[in-house]
């Protein structure tokens, strides 16, 4: 399965990309384990986006632009979009 | 009673037609149950029946209001609340601005300056400690907030401080700013109260301190509060700025585009800080005692000689998606505009919106007003902070300029109790409609913060239910408190537990021994005050809604987000109820003492 991630805020500046696609096995994939790969593959996102195995606190994901996740149980089916965002709006 | 550290336990009346000066004693039971800044400043109100007045009238108070933290080594603690009623709304009306005026206006030696008459002419009202005196301000007048303070600057000792009004405040453009040291009091017209009153501008000065009850425990407090404050949870406001929402909201579809009817804009990412951080020179800025610095400001050019513009969230949305401009540029010159006039961006660019629909529609003999045509923005700027042509009825706010039009164009005027919505699009975002629909100043995301319960796992953002009625109050507490206190907001994810911080912070200050349910019961109380305000001013329940569109139609580009009447009403209900008010929005008391 192939989905799209998408990066908004500190996530983007760390990471350095707007988006980027990540290809898993099978046909679900757990949320935690697409930020685990994130993580792996980029050591700024571990350091300032991550609070050891999980996403920190100031951080949110969202799927498709509709559920917010920030307990991380949720999963991803083929061609989904996830959003790795900055907690707080306000402005 | 001894006077609390922290208070100087007065306040100071200064009718400026007269020149008399009045103090009142504060006591300690009205400074526990408000605090300062709004709420302190909503009492003084009630106790002057400020509600009774015309806005703009010589009998008409407002109140520079600030609080037992001001001066403290607390990070974002130089802030001030000026409160009034506001001649936009008619309700109540507080906005918040952080600079050294908070320290030497405290320093007068009075938590609170009360100001009431009409100077005979444009004048500078100067508080020194116990010397009240209005000076000439004819050299001043039609000068911008920059432009008067550089002057004042020049001609007062360098321990004054000012707050001052521009063009705008002048012209009583009814969305007018006051400004202090490039900050603003931005939302509700303060500046054209102060315009009404002839006052120009404020310089105060003192050396009177308040002492603190703790130092050792609250300076301790301060190093670990500003240590936490360099940490993640304010990262994006450091880095970005809050324009860092721009293309977060675009992407979930809430970024309000064209007067409202959008929710997301084809041409944001060149509006984006991203882009701007690529393009533009950058420098970042603070408010006065703030380690965060969330103000980031470009170069811009303007008829070519170079200048700079201050950019947030909110002025981008309102000045770029709102009225479809997409020139990087013309929006940093049109925010550059706003802040030389004095003029509330948000309701600059939420009646500009408007009015571009209506000449679309023909409602409004004004062809060359188009969605998307940067010239059009900047010369409608121009006109409202001159008070020339069609900037006469800009001026007065989307509200009387749809009741102006009629035919029904109210249904589309992008605001609530007279004030324009900022970028929260209410359908896309159902938990933040309700803190709109029931604001006290009308559609205000400072004083609620219930958009933060739609970005989160609790609910479905675009299908509200009553049970978040719950989490809108609890938001709208928090922000009573801080309003109050005064901290500034974005420091408000650096705390653990954010009550049982915030009653530590006063209580080291003030020496109380006050609990965190004392805290969320003198919220309550700060919120029942402007609602009482309200009420006396006239409110009626009706005004607790929404325009009509966002009733009766979904967002363009997201189906999903529709709101209708039954389901906010069932919001309101539910609101008013957890309130512990009746179910229309009343209270079950009516005493206008604390
Ligand atoms: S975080 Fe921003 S708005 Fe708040 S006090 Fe600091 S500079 Fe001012």
């Amino acid at each position: 399965m192939k989905i799209k991630i998408e990066y908004f805020g500190i996530p983007r500046q760390r990471v350095g990309v707007a988006s980027e696609s990540y290809e898993f096995d099978g046909e679900e994939t757990g949320i935690h384990d697409i930020l685990r790969a994130v993580a792996d593959k980029h050591p700024a996102f571990q350091q300032h986006c991550m609070d050891g195995e999980t996403i920190n606190k100031h951080m949110v994901v969202n799927l498709n632009g509709n559920q917010f996740f920030q307990s991380q149980d949720g999963v991803t089916r083929d061609g989904d979009a996830l959003l790795i965002l900055s907690m707080d709006a306000g402005g | 009673m001894s006077t609390p550290n922290g208070y100087h336990q007065q306040y100071l009346e200064v009718d400026v037609t007269t020149g008399n000066t009045k103090y009142h004693r504060l006591s300690t039971k009205l400074l526990k149950q408000t605090i300062g800044g709004s709420g302190l400043g909503t009492q003084l109100l009630i106790d002057h029946q400020a509600w009774k007045y015309d806005p703009l009238s010589a009998e008409a108070s407002i109140v520079f209001a600030f609080s037992p933290l001001v001066g403290s080594p607390l990070t974002t603690s130089a802030k001030f609340a000026v409160v009034s009623r506001s001649p936009l709304t008619g309700r109540i009306n507080d906005s918040l601005a952080s600079s050294t005026f908070a320290i030497a206006g405290k320093r007068t030696g009075n938590d609170a300056l009360l100001i009431k008459g009409r100077a005979a002419s444009p004048s500078v009202l100067v508080i020194n400690e116990d010397k009240v005196e209005l000076q000439p301000a004819d050299q001043l007048w039609g000068l911008s907030a920059e432009e008067a303070e550089e002057k004042l600057r020049k001609q007062f000792a360098k321990d004054y401080s000012f707050a001052v009004i521009g063009p705008g405040g002048e012209q009583l453009v009814r969305y007018a700013t006051i400004s202090h040291s490039g900050r603003h009091a931005g939302r509700g017209g303060s500046g054209a109260i102060l315009g009404s009153k002839n006052i120009k501008a404020l310089a105060v000065r003192g050396k009177k301190r308040t002492g603190w009850h703790n130092t050792e425990a609250l300076i301790a407090q301060a190093r670990d509060l500003s240590k936490r404050s360099f940490g993640p949870a304010t990262e994006k406001y450091r880095e970005l700025g809050t324009a860092a929402n721009l293309l977060v909201f675009n992407r979930l579809n809430c970024l309000p585009t064209r007067n409202f009817q959008r929710g997301s804009f084809e041409n944001v990412v060149q509006l984006s800080p991203e882009a701007m951080n690529v393009a533009r020179d950058k420098m970042k800025t603070s408010c006065a005692a703030c380690t965060i610095g969330c103000t980031h400001v470009y170069s811009v050019a303007v008829d070519g000689k170079a200048s700079r513009a201050r950019i947030e969230y909110e002025n981008l949305f309102a000045l770029g998606p709102l009225c479809e401009v997409s020139d990087q540029q013309t929006v940093l010159q049109a925010s550059q505009l706003c802040d030389y006039y004095g003029l509330d961006t948000i309701s600059t660019g939420g009646t500009i919106a408007f009015a571009m629909e209506c000449a679309e529609k023909g409602f409004l003999d004004e062809p060359w007003l188009n969605f998307g045509d940067g010239d059009a923005l900047l010369k409608a700027i121009h006109l409202i902070g001159q008070n020339k042509g069609l900037g006469k009825k800009l001026a007065k706010g989307s509200r009387a300029l749809a009741n102006e039009l009629g035919k029904n164009t109210i249904a589309f005027a992008p605001q609530v109790k007279g004030l324009e919505l900022p970028g929260y699009e209410p359908r896309a975002l159902q938990t933040m409609a309700l803190g709109f629909a029931v604001g006290s100043r009308g559609a205000d995301h400072n004083r609620s913060g219930a958009y933060e319960v739609d970005f989160s796992e609790d609910v479905d953002r675009r299908n509200a239910g009553t049970s978040q009625a719950r989490l809108a109050v609890e938001t709208e507490d928090k922000a009573a408190i801080m309003d109050s206190l005064i901290l500034c907001k974005f420091l408000r994810g650096v705390f653990e537990d954010y009550f049982a911080e915030c009653v530590l912070l006063l209580n080291l200050i003030t020496g109380w021994t006050l609990e965190s349910k004392d805290l969320i019961a003198t919220a309550k109380t700060i919120v029942d005050a402007k609602k009482q305000f309200n009420i006396l001013s006239g409110w009626s329940p009706e005004e607790d809604t929404l325009p009509e569109r966002m009733l009766t139609s979904a967002l363009e580009d997201d189906e999903q987000a529709s709101l209708n009447r039954e389901t906010l009403e069932a919001l309101v209900k539910a609101y008013n109820l957890e309130r512990g008010w009746d179910e229309a929005g009343f209270l079950q008391t009516t005493s206008t003492g604390v």
